[in-house]
């Protein structure tokens, strides 16, 4: 009796486990037969979908509140087509009209005038004329507002801007101290942003919802949860297809891909919109596409050139020389990332190609040469919660232990990272930078002059007069392609010295359901206004 | 007890034996150094040369699996133990003594367990920052109360004994009565409580490390395996079941071998709080 | 029972300043000067000693940590936690703001681990040492060793992606919300799940079911109507205890289904060294947990007939 209540017991048990593990078994054997395209029509098919409404709202989700609402000097970002701006770029980087139809500069490059579009009218009814665009310049006079996006200052978009006169009702004058024959590059999008003087309070600060020109309105919008558009339909140009769209907040990148899968969202946006890997896995699946262009972010490393070992060029050297940058590229970022060696960003006009040199050899050489048989330590620093840098982070550590360099990897959110870049606190560490306009200088002065905002920022150390002098040089020039012969040079240094290491530039990724339409990648974001349902 | 009733915490005596057993001849068994990168071989499933496949930098996940329970299960142990002293010496002296100290002790034990542990301990490692020592800090600050708090309950009962009032009255000092009279007999709950609260101490080292405040790269770790494969997993899902299924065994045998303890003890004192 | 009440209320007391504490201690851990990081963490103005003196000034920096802590906590009793570094918002509102998500979870969650735990507390109980209740055990002890992070992904991928049957982020509405407080519940059903069983077996072991099962009585009978309630008693005390660890589970289930709540908010400060919000939250969960527990003990006290008539432990 005793023996069979034994095996019975045992029996169960056995039961027990087997059909908890066929559980946990179960879900990943589904998951690899589910990969076929008929199994997920069949689900879609079960799923019943009615036809659709082009009015429909579409949901759509971005990794950080798109529109931070009162406290941002912009309220929302650009790329949710809420406000324009005076001066754009185009599939090229090149600076075009928006709400500024047409423009004239002086000989001097002094003065600029700006023709506006007639017949705009903002969210909200106000007009938009010369009185508008001056008060959005007072505003930026005021003082420097904070944003996530780009901060609002005036000296960054506006150099040696002495005065803004009104013309008439239509025309808009800009006078400056100096030449400044590269105005447009520097003032399009974030530089160039009107907004209708109603909507701030006498500090120049967002009283509520922010009001526009663009084919879009904001009409609810609840921070860490979703931004609610509405078609403009007294838009001046081609109104937009879709009559509302709904951006929710989803911070986490996996989240966002199980929203999509799940048909909860539709599409996604924004910077780090999806990972590459996300992206393939769902491009096998048949209901969605990707779509990509060319970002004007770079990634890159930064060095500690205020102390040893990369205060030596030839250790930045070595190091540039010992990455594999396509071994990352291919498989972390399995191809939407280009390797670079050049501090520049490859959308803008001004960009030069340079073949990137990986030769492990001569980089050891280098090494030996600045080391010798020292041992060294160097601490690199990561962002905390990136897969992505995390990987590239020990595959970089594993490299150079092959040269007898030991790293510690350490991870830290951006401002804790900056915090010790500027104490000169670090040897390696990852960072990113966008393009905040086309204008080629503004990234070389940042980094490569030697009071460089990110050179002291980062504790880079570049102090060449060679460099500052080039960077004077040019901006002096008024001819562009004069500029273009010095923009050149500079990147070649930037190739060959290394004052950071560029590794890729990125791709702008995005993944959508194909049950949309007119959704496509630009250089910043996507063409919201043409995204709409298919029919 | 009947034998049969032995059988699960036998089974978890098996896995235990076996998961520690690879962890320590993990530099014999692993057939690849666990931090070797092979961008070659990136993301390959289960095959004959890498039993579990590779993970996004080529490196062979059984490997990774047999290194990645070292840093846990030791941290665990080592905060468990200084949690189960810091107790114990805390419950015996309070709970002997009596008195202000005791009530000193009262309030603490009430405070710290006022908290809700998990909050507090995502709170330490947060502000210190992530390493070895603020786990281990927020480990033994959220787990003491635990053993003090049936160490001096238990000590105030075994004080009012017939056997230590007999041994007062001859006279044997405090101290001899603590330690060879007072702590032996606390043995069988301090055991049950100490099996729980490792296993209690594994899950809060994996929640953390998981949140990336806990054990780092590249140490090759459970959790962290498990918070790296987020991108991946999709595609490759043997990136989290191998490692999921070894941290479920883990605790699963842990949980197992307390209740046979609790059965053994007959405690009914094993607590039951919540993660 | 108004004395107990008012003994317990007082209880409470202590401990509230003990968190407080805690939580401003936590405050003088942090690595480097408060001022700086709150200074600097714009990126755009230049830190000077001047300016850095005047905001030591502001923030109370100079004086000494006993005047500190009196001003923090006079501040605190008045709902003013400071203002978050990164942003510049009040803490406290922030925390009212998403408090409801975190408390919908929690509730969400403790029903489940209420439900599900009593009845298959009673299922055991009713099969005592017997093949379903061995088998239960064994479940429960997997159950356990389950972490909710592991079995959320697990859920996402089953339920979200491939059955494409529940939502698996945001908020709005219930289902919004079964993912997430399953992954939370688990573990605490399991826990529930023995409580219940053995809080049953006691009940089996009193003097009044003996005699009514020797009278005649039928046994399910006895089990739905005099062992349950009583049974449940124990079992009402503990899930208190639970929204301790729902609380702090919460952090990594609401960061995996991004929902805006307390814990995904506390994670967003700790990677930002966010420290006034990291304060915030300790005294805020402390301060909740601390009244749960209050609540759950005076209402046991209340459904307890001893304790309600007057007979104090």
């Amino acid at each position: 009796m005793k023996a069979k209540q034994k095996n019975k017991y045992l029996l169960s048990l056995v039961i027990v486990w087997a059909l908890t593990m066929s559980v946990f078994l179960g879900g990943c054997g589904k998951q690899e037969t589910n990969m076929d395209p008929e199994n997920t029509s069949v689900a879609k098919e079960a799923g019943l979908e009615p036809a659709v409404n082009p009015n429909d709202e579409i949901v759509l989700a971005g990794y950080r509140n798109i529109a931070p609402g009162v406290d941002d000097a912009y309220y929302c970002s650009v790329i949710l087509y809420v406000w324009e701006p005076l001066i754009t770029m185009d599939a090229a980087g090149q600076p075009a009209a928006k709400l500024a139809e047409s423009w004239e500069v002086s000989e001097d490059a002094k003065t600029w005038t700006f023709h506006l579009k007639e017949g705009v009218v903002f969210h909200d009814g106000t007009p938009f004329n010369a009185d508008a665009v001056l008060y959005n310049f007072d505003r930026m006079r005021f003082e420097v507002k904070t944003s996530g996006f780009y901060n609002l200052n005036i000296d960054s978009f506006y150099p040696n801007l002495d005065q803004v006169n009104k013309v008439d009702d239509y025309t808009v004058e800009l006078t400056f101290t100096e030449a400044s024959p590269t105005l447009l590059y520097t003032m399009t999008n974030f530089g160039s942003a009107v907004f209708s003087p109603n909507c701030f309070d006498e500090n120049y600060n967002f009283t509520g919802i922010a009001q526009g020109t663009g084919p879009f309105k904001i009409v609810d919008n609840v921070k860490d949860e979703y931004v609610l558009l509405e078609r403009n339909e007294d838009y001046w140009g081609e109104k937009a297809a879709a009559k509302t769209i709904r951006v929710k907040t989803i911070p986490d990148v996996n989240t966002r891909f199980s929203a999509l899968k799940s048909g909860e969202i539709m599409g996604v946006i924004d910077l780090k919109a999806i990972t590459p890997a996300l992206a393939v896995e769902l491009e096998k699946d048949d209901n969605f596409a990707i779509t990509t262009t060319n970002s004007t972010m770079i990634d890159f490393l930064c060095m500690n050139g205020k102390r040893a070992p990369f205060d030596d060029v030839r250790m930045r050297q070595a190091i540039s020389l010992l990455i594999d940058r396509s071994a990352i590229t291919d498989n972390i970022y399995l191809g939407y990332a280009s390797p670079t060696s050049n501090i520049l960003n490859y959308s803008t006009p001004f960009y030069k190609e340079f073949p990137v040199e990986y030769d492990a050899e001569k980089a050891k050489e280098l090494i030996k040469k600045v080391l010798g048989d020292e041992k060294t330590t160097l601490t690199y620093l990561i962002q905390q919660d990136n897969t992505e840098q995390k990987a590239e982070a020990e595959l970089i550590a594993s490299l150079l232990q092959g040269v007898g360099i030991d790293v510690t990897i350490e991870s830290y959110d951006w401002a804790t990272i900056k915090e010790m870049m500027a104490n000169g606190d670090y040897d390696l560490a990852r960072a990113q930078q966008g393009l905040s306009n086309m204008e080629a200088i503004t990234i070389f002065k940042r980094f490569m002059y030697s009071t460089g905002d990110q050179n002291v920022n980062y504790s880079l150390g570049v102090n060449d007069t060679e460099i500052d002098s080039l960077i004077d040089l040019a901006d002096a020039e008024l001819d562009l392609q004069k500029r273009q012969d010095i923009y050149d040079k500079l990147q070649e240094i930037s190739v060959e010295r290394q004052p950071v290491l560029p590794l890729y530039n990125e791709r702008t990724l995005m993944v959508y359901n194909k049950k949309l339409t007119g959704y496509e990648a630009q250089i910043y974001g996507l063409d919201l206004a043409k995204v709409r349902w298919v029919d | 007890m009947r034998k049969s009733q032995l059988i699960p915490g036998m089974f978890g005596i098996f896995i235990l034996t076996v998961i520690l057993l690879a962890s320590i001849l993990a530099p014999v068994l692993a057939p690849y150094e666990p931090n070797a990168i092979h961008m070659a071989g990136t993301l390959m499933p289960p095959c004959a040369s890498h039993i579990m496949g590779t993970d996004l930098l080529g490196r062979d996940i059984f490997s990774r699996i047999l290194y990645g329970g070292r840093s846990s299960i030791l941290l665990a142990l080592a905060a468990t133990i200084v949690s189960m002293l810091a107790g114990m010496t805390v419950g015996t002296f309070a709970g002997y003594y009596g008195g202000v100290f005791d009530d000193i002790v009262l309030i603490f034990m009430n405070v710290f367990q006022g908290l809700p542990g998990t909050s507090l301990m995502i709170a330490i490692a947060g502000i210190l920052g992530p390493s070895f020592e603020s786990l281990m800090i927020a480990l033994v600050l959220t787990s003491w109360t635990g053993f003090a708090r049936i160490v001096r309950t238990e000590t105030l009962r075994l004080k009012e004994e017939n056997f230590i009032q007999g041994l007062k009255c001859l006279g044997v000092s405090s101290q001899g009565i603590i330690w060879k009279h007072i702590v032996p007999n606390l043995k069988g709950n301090t055991m049950v409580l100490f099996a729980t609260r490792i296993g209690r101490s594994i899950l809060s080292i994996s929640g953390l490390s998981f949140l990336g405040l806990g054990i780092q790269p590249p140490d090759p770790d459970w959790s962290v395996m498990l918070n790296d494969a987020r991108m991946n997993f999709r595609s490759a899902p043997y990136l989290i079941m191998a490692p999921g299924i070894c941290l479920v065994l883990l605790l699963l045998g842990i949980n197992l071998v307390g209740d046979m303890l609790r059965d053994l003890t007959d405690n009914k004192t094993g607590e039951a709080g919540g993660y | 029972m108004l004395k107990f009440v008012v003994k317990r209320c007082v209880s409470v007391v202590p401990i509230l300043m003990g968190v407080s504490l805690l939580a401003f201690g936590l405050g003088l851990l942090t690595p480097g000067d408060p001022a700086a990081m709150a200074l600097s963490r714009d990126g755009v103005s230049e830190v000077t000693p001047e300016l850095l003196e005047a905001k030591r000034e502001e923030l109370g920096l100079n004086d000494s940590g006993f005047v500190q802590y009196i001003r923090w906590a006079r501040k605190a009793v008045c709902g003013d936690l400071g203002r978050s570094y990164s942003d510049n918002t009040q803490v406290s509102g922030e925390f009212m703001r998403r408090l409801p998500v975190t408390l919908q979870l929690a509730f969400c969650s403790l029903f489940l681990v209420g439900i599900f735990g009593t009845l298959l507390g009673v299922f055991s109980a009713a099969f005592v040492n017997r093949i379903p209740d061995h088998s239960m055990k064994f479940f429960t002890n997997l159950l356990m060793a389950i972490p909710s992070f592991w079995l959320a992904i697990l859920l996402i991928i089953i339920f979200g992606e491939k059955l494409k049957i529940l939502p698996t982020n945001g908020v709005g509405g219930f289902r919004y919300l079964i993912l997430p407080s399953v992954s939370l519940a688990s573990a605490n059903i399991a826990m529930t799940q023995r409580l219940m069983r053995s809080s049953m077996l006691t009940e089996f072991g009193k003097q009044y079911i003996l005699a009514a099962d020797a009278k005649g009585i039928k046994k399910s009978w006895l089990l739905f109507n005099h062992a349950f309630p009583n049974a449940l008693l124990p079992v009402v005390t503990m899930l208190g205890n639970y929204l301790g660890g729902i609380l702090g589970g919460s952090v990594i289930i609401e960061n995996l289904f991004s929902l805006p709540g307390i814990g995904s908010y506390v994670l967003d400060a700790i990677h930002a060294r966010d420290y006034p919000v990291i304060q915030g939250y300790v005294l805020f969960t402390g301060l909740i947990y601390t009244v749960v527990s209050l609540a759950v003990d005076l209402i046991c006290a209340w459904l307890n007939p001893k304790i309600r008539l007057g007979g104090i432990r």
